[in-house]
C-alpha cells in the first residue's frame, strides 16, 4: 500500500485518468500473488508455476506475462529496458516501455548494463548480463512438449515423471529426415538437470547465454498462466545428441552498420532486386559498438 | 536362485465384480509363464495389474533388480514408470496401442534407448538396425512410418521397441492375436527364437493353448478371475486335473 | 542506411492519433453518447458485460463507443478495467428461482404454474427490414399487465420431483473465482460454468450446434429458459446482515437431455445449465448443450472425441480475449525467428545440393 501512497503524492503530473491505477499498474495483492509464484520457480528452476494471470490492458500474446512479471519486480529506483526482436524501438518495446512510464513514472534506458530490469521478447541482449540485473522474458507458448502433446494433464505427468524420452524422438527424427535438428528458435533446454523448458522463441543463438548467467531470468506467460525462471548461475543445458551436438549458428555473416560477426542478425531487403544486407539484431549493442568507434 | 517376479494373493475387483481373484505367480529368470483362459476370464486384467496397467485392490507384486527387491505397488508412481519404462517391457495384443504412429520405425525404437539416456545417434542408429535385423524387418524400412507396414511387420516392430532396452521381465498379451493364422505362425517362431537365444524372462496370456505350449515352461490355467490349475507347463497339458483344464486341452487336440 | 526499426514511438502516436479522429467520424454528425448506447444498444451492451464479465451498463457503453463498436475489442477493455477492481467479498448465492422474470418459457411443457412469457423477444418477428426505423421517434408502446411477483418455480424442478431427471447435488464446496486463481484440468463444475459464462459466444454457438448435428449428439430441449432482475445479496461481516445490493439481469437456460442411462442409472433425463448477464438467449442455451456435452464422464457416457466433450480443447480456446490476443500476435515482428529459420533452411538446402552434386 506504501508505495500507492507514495506513487499518487509524488506524481501530480500524471493525467487524472492514470491515476486510478496502482504503481506498475497492478494492485498490491496480485503482485505479491505473482511474486510468491516467482519465488516458488526460482527454487524449482525450469518448473511451470501456473499463476492466476490478470487480464491486462494489452493483448494476451503481447507481452502480457512479461508485464505482469516486471511489473511485480519493480520497484521505484528500477531502471528499465524494454526489447522486442533485440530492438528498443519497435513498436512492441515501446508500447510496453510507455506501459511503465505511465503507470510506474520509472526511469528508462536503452542500454543493456544499465537497466536493472530488462524486458524481452524473443533475444537475450549480445552485452552479458551482470549480478543484480532482472531478464524478463515474454512466453507465448510455455509448454516445450505442447506441440508433441498439446494436453496440459498429460504434460504434467511427463514433467513430474521425467518422461522425455519423446522429446529426444523428436530430435532423432529430425535428424534422420533432413541430417539437422530442424528447431532454429524456441530450442528446448534442461534447467539443472531436472525440468526440459522452453526457452521461450529466442533465436537457438541465444541458448548458450542463458547458461550460468549472473542474472536472474523470469519468464512470464499471461495467457497460458504459466511462470517459470532460472535463478542465477545455473547450468542450462540445450537438448542434442554426442554425435550431433548443439550448434548455436547465425547466418555467415557481419552486420553491414557495425561490422560485429559476432552478433545475432537481422536480415534486410534492401532494393527490389531482392539484394539482401544484415544487420544486428540488438540495436543497443550496435550503436554502442559505433560510438566506441 | 531368487524369482524375478513373484506375485502373492493379488486381487482386482471392478465395483463387485471379480477381475482376478487369489492369484499368485512365480517367475525366474530365463522362464516363460503362460496363463490361459477363455475370453472374460481375467487373465487380460491379471497382466494388467502386475505390469503397472492397472492398480491392483491388494496384494503383493515383488521385481528383483539384482541389486534390490522392490515392492512394486508400494514404490513411488515415477520409479514405477521409470521401472516400466527401463526394466519391464509390454507387448499389447495391438500393436498400435503400443506404438507411435506419426514417428518413423527406427524412432519408435529409439525412444526407450534415450528414456535411460543414450545420446548418440550413430550408436542409437547401430542399435535399431541390430534389432530390425533381430526381429527381421527389412533395414531399408528404418525411416518409414508405421502406418505403411503389415500388421505382422507392426507387431514385430513393437516387440524390438520393448526389447531393444533388454528389459529384466516382459509382458504379453496375445501377441498374436489380432494376426492371420500363416501371419501367428511366424510371429511365434520369432518369439521363440528371441526367448531362447535372449533367454527372456516373459509372461504371457493367450486363449490359445497352442502359443502358450509352445512358448511357455509354467502355465496357470484361470476362470472366472481365479486360478484352477498351474504347474509345469507339459506336465498340465499332459495329465491336466481340474476338469477345466481337461477341456481347455480336449477341445484343442480335437482340432 | 536502412532504418525502419527506429521511429516506432512516432508511428504508435499518429497511429493513435488517427484512430481517434476516425471513431469520431464525420463531425457534422452527432456524436453518440453512452446513454444512447446503454439505451438502445442494450443486447450489445449485454454481451460486453457478460463477456466482460462486469455488471455495468454505463462502462459497457463507453467500452463500444470507444471500439467503434467491435465487441470484442470492448470486452477486452471491460476486462482489463475489471482487472484493476478491488475484491470486496462475494455475494450469496443468486436465487433465480426469485427472479423478476421479463420472458420465461419452457419448450417441455405447454402448462407450467407461473406460465409462460413471450417477452421482449425477436423470435416471432419477421426478419424484414423496418425502414420506420429510418424516420425518427416511431415506436409501439407495449401493454401493461399486473406481474404476479411470487417465486416462479423451475421447470425441472417438477421432473426432479418424479425423479425423472438427474439431481444436481450440491458439492458443498465454495466457488474459487477462476479470475482470481490459476485453473488447472480437470476442473471443477464451477469452474467449468465460469469459463463458459465468459467465453465467446460465436465458439459456444458453433459448438452447441454441432452436438445437435451428430458430434456428440444428446438431444436437448430448452426444459427452461428465463430473463429477469435477480437481487443480489451481500453480507456485510462488520453488520452481520444481508443487505441488497444490485438487481442485475440474468438469462439462464436449463437443457433438458436425453440419457439411456447405464447399469448404476436407470434412464432419466439429464441437465445443462446456462447463466448468463443480460439478456443473451442465444448464448445462455450454447452454454447449456456445451455443459451438457462436457458431463460425459459424471453420466457413465462413452467419449466420441469430439470437440464439445473435450474438456481442456473446449475451456482452453473458449476465451475470446485470449484467443484474439494470440491470434493478433502474429501481426508483431518476428524477425529473429524467421532469420533462425531462414538461416536452418538455407544450410539444409545447402547441403542438400551438394549432396545431389556428389552422387
Amino acid at each position: 500500500m506504501n508505495n500507492v501512497l507514495k506513487f499518487k503524492n509524488k506524481k501530480t503530473d500524471v493525467a487524472a485518468q492514470d491515476e486510478i491505477y496502482n504503481f506498475a499498474y497492478l494492485d498490491e495483492n496480485t503482485k505479491r500473488m505473482i511474486r510468491r509464484a516467482l519465488i516458488k520457480a526460482l527454487c524449482i528452476p525450469g518448473y511451470q508455476v501456473p499463476f492466476s494471470s490478470r487480464e491486462m490492458p494489452m493483448p494476451y500474446g503481447w507481452g502480457t506475462g512479461g508485464v505482469q512479471v516486471t511489473s511485480s519486480c519493480l520497484t521505484t529506483d528500477d531502471v528499465i529496458k524494454v526489447i522486442d526482436q533485440g530492438a528498443d524501438d519497435t513498436t512492441n518495446a515501446v508500447s510496453i516501455r510507455n506501459f511503465f512510464k505511465k503507470t510506474a513514472n520509472i526511469e528508462t534506458t536503452e542500454k543493456t548494463s544499465q537497466a536493472s530490469i530488462i524486458q524481452t521478447r524473443h533475444r537475450i541482449p549480445e552485452e552479458k548480463l551482470k549480478e543484480k540485473q532482472i531478464l524478463v522474458y515474454q512466453v507465448p507458448i510455455p509448454e516445450p512438449l505442447a506441440f508433441l502433446e498439446p494436453r496440459y494433464q498429460e504434460t504434467k505427468k511427463m514433467h513430474a515423471l521425467s518422461e522425455y524420452g519423446i522429446m529426444h524422438v523428436k530430435l532423432y527424427e529430425d535428424i534422420t529426415k533432413n541430417g539437422h535438428i530442424e528447431t532454429a528458435y524456441a530450442y528446448p533446454v534442461k534447467t539443472n538437470d531436472r525440468y526440459i523448458m522452453d526457452p521461450s522463441p529466442i533465436p537457438k543463438f541465444d541458448n548458450p547465454k542463458m547458461n550460468n548467467n549472473p542474472a536472474i531470468q523470469l519468464f512470464g506467460a499471461g495467457r497460458e498462466q504459466r511462470i517459470y525462471a532460472i535463478p542465477p548461475y545455473t547450468e542450462v543445458t540445450s537438448l542434442d545428441f554426442e554425435d550431433y551436438p548443439f550448434d548455436p549458428s547465425k547466418a555467415p555473416h557481419k552486420c553491414s552498420i557495425c561490422g560485429s560477426n559476432e552478433s545475432f542478425l537481422d536480415e534486410i531487403i534492401t532494393d527490389d532486386d531482392g539484394n539482401r544486407s544484415f544487420i544486428c539484431s540488438d540495436t543497443n549493442y550496435c550503436n554502442q559498438r559505433m560510438e566506441n568507434n | 536362485m531368487q524369482p524375478i517376479l513373484s506375485v502373492h494373493n493379488l486381487n482386482k475387483y471392478y465395483g463387485n465384480q471379480v477381475g482376478c481373484k487369489n492369484m499368485n505367480l512365480t517367475l525366474y529368470p530365463g522362464e516363460v509363464v503362460g496363463v490361459v483362459g477363455e475370453s472374460g476370464s481375467g487373465k487380460t486384467t491379471f497382466i494388467n495389474s502386475i505390469s503397472g496397467n492397472l492398480i491392483p485392490d491388494s496384494g503383493k507384486i515383488l521385481i528383483e533388480t539384482g541389486n534390490e527387491t522392490i515392492d512394486f505397488l508400494e514404490i513411488s508412481e515415477s520409479l514405477k514408470r521409470l521401472l516400466i519404462r527401463t526394466e519391464l517391457a509390454f507387448v499389447h495384443q495391438n500393436p498400435r496401442d503400443g506404438l507411435r504412429l506419426d514417428v518413423s520405425a527406427g524412432g519408435n525404437i529409439s525412444e526407450r534407448l534415450m528414456s535411460i539416456g543414450q545420446r548418440n545417434y550413430g550408436n542409437i542408429r547401430q542399435t535399431i538396425f541390430k534389432w530390425l535385423d533381430k526381429v527381421e524387418i527389412d533395414k531399408s524400412r528404418v525411416d518409414d512410418f508405421p502406418r505403411t507396414f503389415s500388421g505382422g511387420m507392426l507387431q514385430r516392430l513393437q516387440i524390438a521397441k520393448n526389447l531393444v532396452t533388454s528389459p529384466k521381465i516382459i509382458f504379453m498379451d496375445e501377441p498374436t492375436g489380432g494376426l492371420d493364422v500363416s501371419v501367428q505362425a511366424k510371429i511365434l517362431d520369432l518369439l521363440r527364437k528371441l526367448v531362447r537365444e535372449l533367454n527372456l524372462s516373459v509372461v504371457i496370456v493367450s486363449h490359445d493353448l497352442a502359443v502358450i505350449r509352445l512358448l511357455a515352461d509354467k502355465i496357470i490355467v484361470m476362470k472366472n478371475g481365479e486360478a484352477v490349475e498351474s504347474g509345469l507347463c507339459d506336465q498340465v497339458l499332459d495329465d491336466p486335473q481340474h476338469s477345466y483344464t481337461q477341456l481347455l486341452v480336449s477341445s484343442v487336440l480335437q482340432v | 542506411m536502412y532504418v525502419s526499426v527506429k521511429g516506432g514511438e512516432k508511428a504508435i502516436n499518429n497511429a493513435h492519433s488517427w484512430l481517434s479522429e476516425i471513431r469520431r467520424g464525420d463531425v457534422n454528425i452527432a456524436e453518440l453518447n453512452i446513454k444512447q448506447i446503454s439505451e438502445q444498444l442494450t443486447l450489445s451492451v449485454d454481451r460486453v458485460m457478460s463477456e466482460g464479465s462486469l455488471y455495468d451498463k454505463d462502462l459497457s457503453a463507453l467500452a463500444i463507443k470507444q471500439s467503434r463498436g467491435d465487441l470484442i475489442e470492448a470486452i477486452f477493455l471491460m476486462r482489463a478495467y475489471r482487472t484493476t477492481l478491488p475484491r470486496i467479498g462475494s455475494s450469496k448465492p443468486i436465487k433465480t428461482s426469485k427472479m423478476l422474470c421479463l420472458r420465461r418459457i419452457s419448450a417441455t411443457f405447454k402448462d407450467i404454474p407461473g406460465k409462460q412469457k413471450l417477452g421482449p423477444t425477436f423470435d416471432y418477428t419477421h426478419r424484414l427490414l423496418d425502414f420506420k426505423l429510418l424516420a425518427d421517434g416511431e415506436y409501439e408502446k407495449a401493454k401493461i399487465e399486473k406481474y404476479d411477483d411470487k417465486e416462479i418455480p423451475h421447470v425441472l424442478s417438477f421432473l426432479n420431483k418424479e425423479g425423472l431427471i438427474q439431481k444436481e447435488i450440491p458439492s458443498g464446496r465454495t466457488s474459487k473465482d477462476i479470475t482470481r486463481n490459476p485453473i488447472n484440468f480437470p476442473l471443477t463444475r464451477s469452474e467449468r460454468l465460469q469459463s463458459l459464462s465468459r467465453g465467446d459466444e460465436g465458439f459456444l454457438l458453433g459448438l452447441a450446434y454441432s452436438t445437435q448435428r451428430g458430434y456428440a449428439r444428446n438431444h436437448a430441449f430448452v426444459g427452461e429458459l428465463r430473463t429477469g432482475y435477480v437481487e443480489v445479496q451481500f453480507e456485510i461481516p462488520e453488520l452481520g446482515i444481508e443487505i441488497n445490493i444490485a438487481d442485475v439481469m440474468f438469462t439462464e437456460c436449463e437443457s433438458v437431455n436425453q440419457f439411456k442411462g447405464s447399469k448404476k442409472i436407470p434412464a432419466q433425463f439429464t441437465r445443462g445449465y446456462g447463466l448468463v448477464f443480460g439478456q443473451l438467449e442465444r448464448k445462455a442455451i450454447s452454454m447449456a448443450l456445451v455443459d451438457r456435452s462436457m458431463r460425459w464422464r459424471e453420466f457413465g457416457e462413452e467419449y466420441l472425441g469430439v470437440a464439445a466433450q473435450d474438456e481442456e480443447f473446449v475451456i482452453s480456446h473458449c476465451d475470446n480475449i485470449q484467443a484474439t490476443g494470440f491470434l493478433e500476435h502474429i501481426k508483431l515482428p518476428h524477425y529473429v525467428d524467421f532469420q533462425a529459420e531462414l538461416d536452418l533452411v538455407r544450410k539444409i538446402r545447402e547441403e542438400y545440393k551438394k549432396n545431389e552434386q556428389r552422387t
